[in-house]
């Protein structure tokens, strides 16, 4: 995202388009910090570590101990009104703002609250007036996306229990984006490409111009899993960063970690996560980095990889990288993308 | 209320009806209908089953044509499947039988089943769990061709604390099931009556929908009931 993004911003002016409220009002979020208070309500979260909040995810979906989201609405209300979070996730964010830190990663705007930009039932009456989206909470049943016209099924967006999930949520900050002719890129997990196909439909059929980026999960140990099931001991960033950065330099560590998961694993990460390439993709960034000499303006370089869509295909870019063996690496594009 | 034995002797002669009527003429599996529903509402959706019904009926009798498979949907016992789907956004890719004037409901079939897949795997059931309302009385005009005439019927439902996918099933059945018999044949008017309690006997009902009693095992209950003229 963030080679993509820097990338973009040195042919075009994109805006990165992040919102905390997006995840923090998603049925698993919310009741996953309901388990939290009522199995660990005693807990101070600044005393504990990322990897035993991740293991207490684990463990709760592994319980089976979630409550209806109708019982939970106060979670939902509280963040709507004010922004708030809980305790366990503000101390997740703060660990994932110092990871993205060292890895030069830009801030998306992890911790700066902003309400959505549109009322759910706005969306919802904007979208039926379209055909768009079929409303049948009159009768108590859930709201759907329709998106049948391209053959799409309906997709359940506010179940019979009143819960938005994350699809309306994003519509409701993407919504009021929306212009005639506007360039939209949504970038997400493999795992959900029918929802941002149907997404990209809407996005469409309101006048934007859509495309799409779909990255696939790192298979780890032989799978590719969710975090929820855990297995991710090892390769958790802060293990990779200790290993890594006790090693290497703070710019081969950036420049290397890019050069792994962009150009070594590809959009797709087919192949599963192996250390030894990954520092190998160091050794060959700290000689980069090093090796590195001022050239013509990056922007060349990242104007040589828009896509037909106007955005810079980060992976187009990173293997520019790795194919002028023979030739310096551009520090103006380093600078400007990889470190 | 009617009796058990009342309601039981009701119940059986459905079974004998639809037994009468001539098998599938395909063995094409189990043939059905599928109505997509936009929206619901009480008048809207009985004027459109019996228009359909009466498509549906068509030219009974002549192999090969649609009136079998009218017949083969009696003998199937009018199995219909309610989605919720916007009728209007379907039109190019699965165009139906017949739509509701409102464009709020679609039909298709009757036929094999087997033919809506597609269909059936855009949408979802329907779902309305907060019912309908009781009480309720509401007149409408039936449309339908020839089979329309000036004669008024009643449809009387037990609709308190009934879902609206119940209430689909419950006044479809009885409603095709009537046009597929003629007896609806000249009835230009249909009052629409939703009430708290079951039917009573005395009312002289010509038809009534029977089913097990979902909160009582091995007891029948009355939904609703049809009189005609």
């Amino acid at each position: 995202m963030d080679a993509l993004f820097r990338g973009t911003c040195l042919v075009a002016d994109p805006e990165y388009h992040w919102n905390p409220r997006t995840p923090n009002l998603t049925g698993q979020t919310i009741q996953f910090w309901d388990y939290l208070d009522r199995r660990h309500g005693d807990l101070d979260y600044e005393g504990v570590s990322p990897d035993d909040l991740g293991r207490l995810y684990v463990r709760f979906h592994a319980s089976g101990d979630a409550l209806p989201l109708d019982t939970l609405r106060h979670y939902a209300a509280r963040v709507e009104r004010d922004g708030w979070v809980h305790p366990a996730t503000r101390r997740m964010t703060r660990h994932w703002k110092r990871h993205l830190d060292l890895l030069g990663v830009r801030d998306p705007g992890l911790r700066r609250d902003r309400p959505l930009g549109m009322p759910a039932d706005e969306v919802v009456a904007r979208l039926a007036s379209l055909r768009l989206c079929l409303d049948t909470r009159r009768h108590g049943g859930p709201v759907y996306l329709d998106g049948t016209r391209w053959g799409m099924p309906l997709r359940k967006v506010i179940g019979a229990d009143g819960h938005a999930n994350y699809l309306l949520v994003i519509l409701r900050d993407l919504l009021p984006r929306l212009r005639p002719g506007r360039r939209v890129l949504f970038v997400y997990d493999d795992d959900l490409s029918p929802d941002y196909a149907l997404l990209s439909r809407v996005t469409g059929a309101l006048g934007a111009r859509p495309a799409r980026l779909p990255l696939g999960r790192v298979p780890v140990g032989g799978a590719v899993r969710t975090s929820r099931f855990g297995g991710w001991d090892d390769v958790t960033i802060d293990r990779l960063s200790e290993l890594c950065r006790g090693e290497f330099d703070a710019a081969a560590y950036r420049l290397g970690m890019r050069l792994y998961f962009i150009a070594m694993l590809k959009r797709t990460s087919g192949e599963p996560f192996r250390l030894d390439l990954l520092r190998r993709a160091l050794r060959r960034a700290e000689g980069m980095v090093r090796d590195a000499r001022r050239d013509g303006p990056p922007s060349e370089r990242a104007g040589a990889c828009v896509t037909p869509s106007g955005w810079v295909d980060p992976y187009r870019l990173t293997d520019g990288l790795f194919a002028r063996r023979s030739r310096p690496a551009s520090r103006g594009l380093l600078d400007a993308v990889f470190l | 209320m009617l009796s058990q034995d009342e309601l039981r002797a009701r119940f059986e002669e459905r079974v004998v009806r639809a037994g009468r009527m001539p098998p599938d003429p395909r063995d094409a599996g189990r043939v059905g209908a599928v109505a997509v529903l936009r929206d619901f509402s009480p008048g809207t959706f009985a004027r459109s089953a019996v228009a359909f019904a009466r498509e549906a009926r068509g030219t009974r009798g002549m192999r090969g044509t649609r009136g079998d498979w009218a017949a083969a949907w009696y003998a199937g016992f009018t199995r219909t499947i309610f989605l919720a789907g916007d009728p209007r956004n379907l039109l190019e890719r699965h165009p139906c039988r017949h739509l509701d004037p409102d464009g709020d409901i679609a039909w298709y079939g009757p036929g094999p089943l087997a033919d809506h897949g597609a269909l059936r795997r855009l949408l979802r059931p329907f779902q309305g769990p907060l019912g309908v309302a009781v009480p309720f009385v509401q007149e409408i005009p039936l449309d339908g061709g020839e089979a329309a005439g000036s004669g008024l019927a009643l449809l009387e439902v037990s609709a308190a604390g009934l879902p609206v996918e119940d209430y689909l099933v419950n006044v479809n059945h009885l409603l095709a099931e009537a046009v597929l018999d003629g007896l609806l044949d000249g009835t230009g008017r249909l009052l629409i009556r939703h009430v708290a309690h079951e039917p009573d006997p005395p009312a002289g009902y010509d038809r009534i929908r029977v089913t097990a009693d979902p909160r009582t095992p091995g007891r029948l209950r009355a939904h609703a009931c049809l009189r005609v003229g």
